[in-house]
């Protein structure tokens, strides 16, 4: 049987399940419960898809568009399944869409920006690109299952649900990304 | 080596977390039966370093203020064909205005035409039959085939007045105009 929603305190907010936030948010609709989950997933869904598209203030507006639809429609969540595996999901067919555009397309293939630190040592900024450069000439598949461990953190088994494969394709491609990463940044040292 | 999709989670989670000289001696033979050493630091280097970057994008996590953001995609979606109507109006208002403008806007005329039109009308004629003796006399020595005698009553008498114009260093009128 459902725990019956309850209005979540200021105080547990940050304790509780991302599932419980939902269902209270779904319930009573309050501002600082969204605020919550907001601030869980905003950077990491930008992340993901500014990766994927290789243009991070492409992956901003697409992870706020996303999470707009979820303020608007909370009951399309079911409580009974993984929160972050599902908004992932949504986020990932919704950048299949978005290619659907020429437009889109045609930025596909820009860098990430990142503002390099003033007092940074110059080998280290070069070596920063080549491996962004590496990264947006991964495949699709490989570079999504990299990001996916290593910039949003998500166990292998979360990452085969969204992906819809195996745990054992997830890790298989995750080393072949490591390993073409490896090999493309040794090759532009020489 | 064994095959990679096989590998213990627990190798992946150590290659996040331990240098490989930190790893105890179970640690490292579990290790070495997936990756050799060498492979084990070239990952950690690469993993290491996709996390600078990916730490250093900024964002603003605080909530924005949804319901605003919400009316305006909805304002613009449904506002959007007027607002396209408006501006192809305004293109074709222009548009019209531009050519209007050129069609009655004289042309701007060379100073320098003006200036050969007043030289060429206040030549004294004395000057030009002068003129035609000398260009007449220098073709005659060319030989040249023009198809019009050179008879004095056949010459061009044009030829003269550019021969002036070159004098005075403006081109020739035929240039001009």
């Amino acid at each position: 049987m459902q725990a019956k929603p309850k209005m979540i305190s200021i105080n547990g907010i940050k304790s509780t399940s991302d599932e419980e936030l939902m269902r209270s948010f779904s319930q009573f609709k309050d501002e600082t419960t969204f605020a919550e989950i907001y601030k869980r997933y905003f950077a990491s869904l930008s992340k993901y898809i500014g990766w994927l598209s290789s243009n991070i203030e492409q992956g901003k507006d697409i992870a706020q568009n996303i999470l707009l639809k979820v303020y608007q429609e909370p009951s399309a969540f079911d409580a009974s399944r993984n929160f972050k595996v599902w908004l992932f999901s949504i986020a990932k067919n919704q950048w299949k869409n978005e290619l659907r555009s020429d437009a889109i397309k045609e930025k596909y293939l820009q860098n990430l920006r990142v503002v390099p630190e003033e007092e940074e040592p110059k080998d280290e900024m070069e070596n920063k690109v080549l491996l962004k450069k590496a990264l947006a000439k991964l495949s699709e598949n490989h570079r999504e299952i990299f990001v996916l461990k290593y910039s949003n953190n998500l166990t292998i088994k979360e990452i085969s649900k969204i992906c819809a494969c195996s745990e054992g394709t997830v890790k298989s491609r995750l080393f072949y990304a490591m390993k073409y990463l490896k090999d493309q940044l040794k090759t532009k040292e020489y | 080596m064994k095959e990679m999709n096989d590998i213990p989670n627990e190798v992946l989670t150590l290659l996040e977390s331990k240098a490989f000289n930190e790893l105890t001696k179970e640690e490292q033979s579990l290790v070495l039966s997936y990756v050799s050493e060498k492979d084990y630091k070239d990952y950690q280097s690469v993993i290491h370093d996709f996390k600078a970057i990916d730490s250093a994008l900024e964002f603003d996590d605080s909530l924005p203020d949804l319901e605003t953001t919400a009316a305006a995609k909805e304002t613009r979606s449904k506002s959007n064909p007027i607002y396209r109507l408006a501006a192809g109006f305004v293109i074709l208002i222009l548009g019209g205005l531009t050519i209007w403008d050129l069609s009655n806007k004289p042309l701007d005329i060379d100073e320098n035409v003006v200036e050969m039109q007043e030289k060429t009308q206040s030549i004294d004629p004395r000057l030009v039959e002068m003129r035609m003796e000398i260009v007449k006399q220098s073709i005659e020595t060319e030989e040249i085939q023009i198809g019009t005698s050179l008879a004095n009553e056949d010459f061009p008498e044009d030829i003269a007045l550019e021969f002036d114009a070159l004098m005075m260093g403006g081109g020739t009128t035929r240039d001009n105009f």
